[in-house]
C-alpha cells in the first residue's frame, strides 16, 4: 500500500525524533489518525504552544512559562547554593528527588574544541554576573561525568575559584538500589575512591 | 574450551570439510597452500568471532559462492554447545545452541583463542603502534573497564588535538590537565598489567627454552618521570606546550608509549635473533594464557600456526615438552608430520580437504 501524502509527513516527522526508527514512527502516526478531530487540535495545539509560551528563563536558562522562572523567583530556595548542569533538562531528576533547595544555572552544553564549542558558546559569562551580582557561596558542578563534562566542570573550578566560598562536585559511584554484581568496574573503582567515613 | 568437531562449507579453499578434534594437541600438516592456516582460522573464528588475518568477511568466502557456513561443537565446562555461523559478504550471523546470539563480547569471553603466527612474531620489531594495539585488546579482554579508560583518553586527546591544531594557546593548560588526567589512569594501568605478565614471564621462558637468561617486558612510557601523577604530567605537558603548538598536534602521552622484551639485560630491538624474537613472543602468549585461566577459569584454545620453521631441533622438543604439560587444546599448523612427540590427533591436509 503505498501511504497517503499526509500521513507520510507526520511519519516522517516522528522519525526526526531522537531513538525513534521508521517502525514506531509510523505506528505513532497511525495512532494520531485513530485521534478525533478534538483530541488532533490539542495535540497540535499542544506543539505550538510550548514553542509559544516556553522560553528560557533569563536568568539560570531553565526552561519556564514565566520569567524570571519559578525557581529564580521563589522565596523558600537557598540563594547561596547555585547548582550548575549541562542541560535544561538535566534538572528534572535533582527537582525530582526534592533533595536540593538551591538555585540552578543550565550551561546549555559542554566544552568541546572538536566542535567549536568554548565557554563562550556556554553561558558562562551569565554565570559569572550571576556570582558577582548574587549571593552566592558554594557552587555545586553538577555536569555529566563524561571527558567534556570533567572538562567543563574542570573550566569552572579554574574560572571560579576564587570568587566563591566552596566549589563542590557531585560524587560518582554506585545506583542506590543496584545490586553490586551489576555495576560496572569503572563505577565500582570510582565508588571505591570517592568513598566516606561510616 | 574444547572445540570437539568442526564442519565447514565454503569457507576459503574448503567445499566442505567434517572432522574431529582431539582435546590435547591437534597435529595439521601439509605442503603450503593447501589450507592448514585456513583451517585454523576457521577454529579461531569459532572462538573470537572476527578472523587474525582479515576484516573483509568476502575473504572468507570460496570463491563463486555467496556465503560460508562454520559449525562446530564446543565443550566447555562440560557442557556442549552448538555452534554455527553463517558469513556472508555483507555480514554474518551467529547461532549458540540453536539461538541467534548478538552479544559479541559475552561470547568472546566464553569462548576464547589465542594465536602464535608469524606475521605476530614480529610484534617486537615492528611499529609500536602494533604493539600498542596488541596490549590494548589483550588488556580489555582481561580487564573490561580498560577499553572505557581507552575510550575516554581517546577522547580528551582528541579534544586536545583540536586545541593545537586550532592554535588556541590559552585553551591548552585546561586540555593537558585533561590529558594528564586520564594518562595517568593509563599508566597505572599499564604497569599493573606488565607486571601480572612478568609474574610469569622468566619462568615460562626457562620452561619453554631450556635456557637460563630472565625475560621481562618493560614499559616504556612516552613521559618518562619518577612518578606518573597527574600533576607530574601535567608539569611534563605544560613544559612542552611550545613545541606542541608548532606541531599543530600532541607529541606525548601513553598514544606514545611502548613496550619492548629483555633478556637478562639484552633489549629486543638490537640483540635478539629471529628465534629468540619467536621464543620470546611464545613466552608472551603462555603468561597471557596463564592471565586468562586466573580470570576467567577457562583455558584458551591455543593456535600455533607454522611455529616449528625456524627453530633449531633441541627448541622444538623443549616446546612439545611443555605443550605436553597444557591443560589447553592445542591446534599446530607444520609443513612436516609430527616429530618429536606423538599428539592427540594428527590431519594431512591437501588441497582443502584431509588425506
Ligand atoms: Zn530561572
Amino acid at each position: 500500500m503505498q501511504i497517503p501524502a499526509s500521513l507520510e509527513r507526520l511519519v516522517e516527522e516522528f522519525s526526526r525524533f531522537p531513538g525513534i526508527g521508521r517502525k514506531t514512527a509510523q505506528r505513532l502516526a497511525f495512532r494520531v489518525l485513530s485521534y478525533s478531530p478534538d483530541e488532533a487540535r490539542n495535540f497540535a495545539e499542544a506543539i505550538v504552544r510550548v514553542k509559544e509560551q516556553i522560553r528560557p528563563c533569563s536568568s539560570c536558562f531553565v526552561f519556564t512559562d514565566n520569567d524570571p522562572c519559578n525557581i529564580c523567583s521563589s522565596n523558600s530556595r537557598e540563594r547561596t547554593q547555585l547548582c550548575v548542569v549541562e542541560q535544561a533538562n538535566n534538572i528534572l531528576p535533582i527537582e525530582k528527588s526534592g533533595i536540593f533547595h538551591g538555585l540552578y544555572h543550565v550551561l546549555n552544553g559542554s566544552i568541546s574544541p572538536l566542535d567549536g564549542i568554548g565557554p563562550e558558546q556556554l553561558t558562562v559569562a551569565q554565570l559569572k554576573q550571576r556570582i558577582q551580582n548574587e549571593q552566592i557561596e558554594e557552587l555545586i558542578l553538577a555536569t555529566n561525568p563524561t571527558v567534556q563534562g570533567e572538562a567543563t566542570a574542570l573550566f569552572l573550578q579554574h574560572e571560579f575559584e576564587n570568587q566563591v566560598t566552596r566549589i563542590t562536585r557531585l560524587a560518582r559511584g554506585l545506583p542506590a538500589g543496584g545490586d553490586l554484581d551489576y555495576v560496572d568496574d569503572v563505577t565500582l573503582s570510582e565508588a571505591f575512591s570517592g568513598r566516606q567515613p561510616f | 574450551m574444547v572445540i570437539q568437531s568442526l564442519d565447514l562449507r565454503h569457507f576459503r579453499n574448503y567445499t566442505h570439510l567434517q572432522t574431529e578434534f582431539s582435546p590435547e594437541t591437534n597435529w595439521i600438516f601439509g605442503k603450503n597452500g593447501q589450507g592448514k592456516t585456513n583451517l585454523v582460522e576457521a577454529i579461531y573464528y569459532i572462538c573470537n568471532l572476527e578472523s587474525f588475518r582479515t576484516r573483509k568477511n568476502h575473504h572468507l568466502l570460496q570463491s563463486g559462492h555467496p556465503q560460508a557456513l562454520i559449525q562446530a561443537e564446543l565443550k566447555r565446562s562440560d557442557v556442549l554447545h552448538q555452534i554455527r555461523i553463517q558469513i556472508t559478504s555483507r555480514g554474518r550471523q551467529v547461532r549458540l545452541d540453536h539461538s541467534a546470539y548478538n552479544k559479541v563480547s559475552d561470547y568472546i569471553l566464553s569462548f576464547l583463542a589465542l594465536t602464535f603466527t608469524p606475521e605476530e612474531v614480529v610484534l617486537f620489531r615492528g611499529s609500536p603502534q602494533e604493539r600498542r594495539r596488541f596490549f590494548n585488546r589483550m588488556q580489555a579482554i582481561l580487564e573490561p573497564s580498560y577499553f572505557r579508560i581507552l575510550q575516554d583518553y581517546a577522547k580528551a586527546l582528541s579534544q586536545k588535538n583540536a586545541v593545537l591544531k586550532q592554535q588556541q594557546r590559552e585553551k591548552l593548560p585546561l586540555w593537558n590537565q585533561m590529558l594528564a588526567r586520564h594518562a595517568s589512569i593509563m599508566s597505572e594501568k599499564r604497569r599493573s598489567f606488565i607486571e601480572s605478565l612478568n609474574l610469569h614471564l622468566a619462568e615460562l621462558f626457562q620452561a619453554i627454552s631450556g635456557r637460563t637468561e630472565c625475560l621481562q617486558l618493560e614499559f616504556q612510557p612516552s613521559i618518562s618521570i619518577p612518578e606518573e601523577t597527574e600533576e607530574g604530567i601535567f608539569q611534563v605537558l605544560e613544559s612542552a606546550a611550545e613545541k606542541e603548538m608548532r606541531a599543530g598536534h600532541s607529541l606525548m602521552g601513553p598514544h606514545r608509549d611502548d613496550f619492548r622484551l629483555m633478556l637478562d639485560h639484552r633489549p629486543d630491538r638490537e640483540f635478539f635473533s629471529q628465534g629468540e624474537f619467536r621464543i620470546t613472543n611464545l613466552a608472551l602468549k603462555m603468561a597471557l594464557n596463564q592471565l586468562l585461566f586466573q580470570s576467567f577459569k577457562i583455558y584458551p584454545v591455543l593456535i600455533f600456526d607454522d611455529l616449528f620453521s625456524e627453530l633449531d631441533p633441541s627448541m622444538k622438543s623443549h616446546i612439545m615438552d611443555f605443550f605436553s604439560q597444557l591443560k589447553n587444546q592445542v591446534f599446530i599448523t607444520s609443513t612436516v608430520p609430527p616429530e618429536y612427540v606423538k599428539p592427540g590427533n594428527t590431519l594431512q591436509i591437501s588441497q582443502g580437504t584431509t588425506v
